[in-house]
Formats: C-alpha cells, structure tokens, sequence
C-alpha cells in the first residue's frame, strides 16, 4: 500500500563516502554537465561508456543499489510506452523494416532510437538520483544559490529560485505521505483504486487530487507565513551560518569529470550512427 | 461481525534501507457490540493496526480474520469488508472533497451502489446522527465548515455507508471541549442505539474512560495491556510508566487517597467520583454543606 516505498526523488540518505563530501557547488555543476552530454550521444558505445561511469558513481556513494533502481519501478510503464511508440512509428529514411505485428511495422531505426531513448531517460534519473540521495536540501539550497549568483546583476532572482526549487523537492516525499493518507480515507469509503476500465480508473482520481491540490495551498499559505514570521524577504543581503568550501576532492572531482566529458565528446564528434 | 487477529506483524518500508517494524505479534479479537478503546503513546502502532480492521492494510505475516474471511485470501472482496467496516480518519481534509456536504457524504453510499432514494434517506439519516442539521447544511460549501464541523461531516460520510464496525481514528485530538463533548455523545448514541462495535483510538485517558468498556493499551508495536476499562485504568503506575496520563478523575482519587481519605480508586468517571467523594465526606459528617 506504501506509496512512499519508491519515491527516492528527494530522499536524502546520509553518508560520509566521497561523493557525499562533494560540495555541493561541484556536484550541482557536474549534474548539469552528465546531463548536457547525455542529450548529446547517440551511440550505444558511448551510453555503455556513460552507464559505466554512473555505476561506478552509485558505488562509490554506498547506497543500496536495489534501493537506487527501486525509483525506476513508477516509470516503467510509460518508458515502455515509448519505447513503443519509437519502435513503430519512427520510420527515418533509409530505415528497413525488421518485422511486423498486425498492422504495425517495427524499422531497425525505430528500435535503435527507442532502446536509446530509453537509456537516456534512466541514466537521466540515475544523474538526479546520485545527486539528490548524497546532497541534504540545505546543501542543494547552498550549492544552487552560489551558481547563480553572478547573475544577480542581470535581474535573476538566485536565491529566491534556489529556495523554491528545494522547497518543492523538500515536500515531495510529504506529499507523497499525504497522497497515501488520502488514498486510505478513500479507500475505507469503498473507492477501489485497483478495478475498473481505464476510463473509470482515471476518475478515481479526483476524491485523491483535491484533497491534495487544496491541502498543498493551504500549506504554502502557512510556509509564507512561518517564513515571513521568521523576518525572510528574500535573498538580497541574507548571510549564510555555513560557508561552502571547495576542499582537494572537489580539485579531483573537476578533473575526472573533465576527464570524462573530453572522452564523451570525443566519442560524439567521431563515431556518428547512419542516423 | 467480529475481527480475530492472530500472530500479526508488520513493518513499514521493508527491503529499503529504511525498513522499520512497527506491529509485532499481535494476537486480539473483537466481537459484535463491543466498545474497545485502542491507547498507547504516539507511534505505538495503533493506526496501523487499525487499518487492518477494514482491510486497507493485508497482513504478509499473520493472520486477520473479518467476519469469518481471511483478508489475505484473494477471494475476499475487501471493497465489501471496507463498507461493514468504517473507519473514520483523524484529518477530515483528507477525506472531504465534494463541493457541498450532502454530495460528500452521499460518496460512500454512491460507492455501493445504492439507488437514489435510499441515498438520499442514507444522507438524511447520517447528518442527524452527527447533529448537522439536513436543511442548514445539505447544501453547505465544505470550506465553510469550522473544525468541528468538517470532523462531524467525516463522520457522517462514513456512516452513510451503514457500518457494522465503527473504527474512530483519534477524532477527538483537536477539538475544543465542547466540539469533542459533541463527538462522544455522537459515538455513545451510535453504540447504544444503532448497536455498532465502536473501536475509539485516542491519546486522551478521559475520552476513553467516559466510554470505553475495554482497553486495549499498546506500546511500541505490541499490546501490553487488554481488559474491562476498570482494571486497566487502576493499574496507575504502569501506564505513567509508559508515558500516559491516567484520566482525570482517578489522578484525583489518588491524591485524596494520598491525603488520607479512604476513597476506592476504581473509578470511571464524574458521577462515580463524586459518589465516592460524597460518602466519605459523609462519613466524616462535613455532609450538609457539601450534598
């Protein structure tokens, strides 16, 4: 029933491995880095290569890594999907036809691009994850306000965005709990969450989505409160109780990631797919 | 109806790293008509165990048992047992979310497919009940409800739905004196007019002494006291042990028993006390003044 077991977006598990002594700074950097390249390769060489760095980073940060995988289990359907719709429909010129069900026709393009696509997206969620799971909320807060610092002087607002970017990843295991609270109290009123075509499934959504939608404002409306009670407004002139700094395993950190986005980009420029 | 539970156990989150047991051998049950009360300090297990009651929680190891059917079967048709079994959460924002009250509490009944007429009586019946008046409130929007109002609305939700088990998750907490007098009167009339096995979960000794006539204390994930209401709120030590404040009425006899007065220390409730109080005055002959 738990529907908080496979919410690992946001979850933060302490730890004093390596990558949990990153800065945050680097490791927000390097997450944006390992995401750019991944939209970029296009070759199954180059993603063994990518899932072969990201496994040697979910070792190296020592969490369960049936724990890590377990937030895939939500996404599974619709990146079946996907793949689904990549299979059969994508028909570039130049692509044969390896088989047929019915009345689709799968082309070879067609699975190359979907299993690639498909890859991407769960290297994507492995990037995220490794960075949420080893940075605490206020780290993230830290690390993205000082990236955005610099451009204060063209108007961005960096620590307003910082604050409500973790504000939001800050309450999504919340309001996953409340969704489960809700979930019971509309269940121990005879809502059947498990039978019914899709069509009436789908209906079964709103005694579940507006409780939330209306419990979410109103505990934004008392967020800005308590905040405002505790004199914030806003980031300018704010002074931080913890100054980040960089320390020898951030100089590392860069260098292997330089390392390794030279490499990938090398493969890029080199090895292109017919398509 | 009745709940028989047998070797159960249960643990939150298992095969994460954040895997936690919180229910561990519980063995208990439940017969028709009866009023149990379930306490115990926060995080004792109380609500999970309740929410095997009306099957919302399948046991994995152990054994539940609901009028007869195993709610681990995959034959049991737990959308059924949900509706004997009611089961009215703490929150009542988790639960309200039609625009007017009568369509709210009109869900539960909708849900099992009653016919129009008998929702609507179904309707009728369950505001009386709680004490919101049909023609005030029928039509009301559920933001305008107070606290106490929204809880009572819940409530009627629930039993819209003609349970045969009432399970009442902690729906004092929160509510002003009179809010909650409202509420326990509610449940008594509920219990002794429509027979309903009540299971009142609460943190406060004295909701439960006014009604209860069993306790069920727990700790820790385990049910360390189960008996007659009387014999569970004597044994005053143990429950401080445990972090609860024995009710109100028995803190007092005890410190008049402290004080010398031989006063009984089984006592349920106001009027008992005051029986008490009033004979031992009378024994000492401060009798007039006081009767």
């Amino acid at each position: 029933m738990e529907l908080t077991r496979n919410i690992t977006l946001g979850v933060y598990l302490p730890g004093d491995t390596t990558i949990h002594r990153l800065d945050p700074r680097t490791k927000i950097s390097a997450a944006m880095v390992l995401l750019a390249l991944l939209f970029f390769i296009k070759t199954y060489t180059a993603f063994v290569f990518f899932a072969a760095f990201m496994a040697a980073l979910v070792l190296l940060t020592r969490i369960p890594v049936k724990y890590v995988l377990s937030g895939l289990k939500p996404m599974l359907p619709v990146l079946l999907i996907m793949w689904l719709c990549q299979l059969f429909l994508q028909k570039p010129p130049g692509s044969e036809i390896i088989f047929s069900l019915w009345i689709f026709k799968a082309s070879d393009a067609g699975l190359r691009l979907g299993t690639l696509m498909s890859i991407r997206v769960i290297l994507l969620y492995l990037v995220v994850t490794v960075l949420t799971m080893t940075t605490s909320l206020v780290e993230l807060a830290d690390g993205a306000e000082a990236l955005l610092k610099p451009f204060r002087k063209i108007g961005v607002p960096s620590q307003e965005l910082a604050m409500t970017g973790i504000i939001a990843l800050r309450f999504v295991p919340t309001l996953a709990e409340e969704l489960e609270k809700i979930v019971k109290a509309q269940m121990a009123r005879g809502v059947a969450f498990d039978r019914g075509n899709f069509i009436q499934r789908t209906a079964k959504i709103f005694p579940v989505l507006l409780p939330l939608f209306i419990n979410a404002f109103k505990r934004g409306e008392e967020l800005i409160t308590a905040m405002e009670a505790r004199n914030y407004t806003g980031g300018s002139g704010r002074t931080k109780m913890k100054v980040l700094k960089m320390c020898r395993c951030d100089a590392g950190a860069f260098i292997v990631l330089f390392i390794f986005a030279a490499g990938m980009v090398a493969l890029i420029v080199m090895v292109g797919p017919p398509y | 109806m009745s709940i028989k539970i047998t070797g159960l156990n249960h643990s939150y989150k298992a095969g994460t790293p954040f895997e936690k047991q919180v229910l561990f051998d519980i063995n208990l049950e439940i017969g028709q008509g009866e009023f149990v009360g379930i306490i115990g300090p926060s995080q004792a297990g109380k609500s999970t165990l309740a929410q095997y009651f009306n099957a919302i929680y399948v046991p994995v190891r152990g054994k539940v048992m609901i009028n007869g059917q195993d709610t681990a079967d995959k034959n049991t048709d737990l959308v059924k047992i949900r509706h004997a079994v009611g089961y009215v959460f703490q929150n009542p924002d988790y639960q309200l979310f039609k625009p007017t009250v009568g369509e709210d509490i009109a869900f539960g009944p909708l849900n099992q497919k009653c016919p129009r007429e008998e929702v609507e009586a179904r309707v009728r019946e369950a505001m009386e009940t709680v004490g919101l008046d049909y023609h005030t409130f029928y039509k009301r929007d559920i933001f305008s409800l107070s606290g106490g109002q929204k809880r009572r609305a819940a409530i009627a939700g629930v039993l819209a739905c003609r349970p045969q088990i009432l399970v009442l998750d902690d729906v004092t907490a929160g509510l002003d004196p009179q809010g909650r007098e409202d509420i326990l009167r509610v449940i008594n009339k509920l219990h002794r007019d429509k027979k309903i096995t009540i299971i009142f979960i609460s943190s406060s000794m004295d909701d439960l002494a006014r009604l209860a006539k069993r306790i069920i204390v727990m700790a820790r994930g385990r049910i360390v006291m189960d008996g007659p209401a009387r014999e569970i709120f004597a044994r005053v030590e143990q429950l401080k042990a445990l972090g609860l404040e024995p009710p109100q009425v028995i803190e007092i006899m005890h410190r008049l028993k402290d004080k010398g007065f031989s006063v009984p220390l089984s006592i349920l409730n106001l009027e008992e006390a005051l029986e008490a109080i009033r004979a031992v005055l009378k024994k000492t002959g401060v009798d007039q003044a006081w009767s």
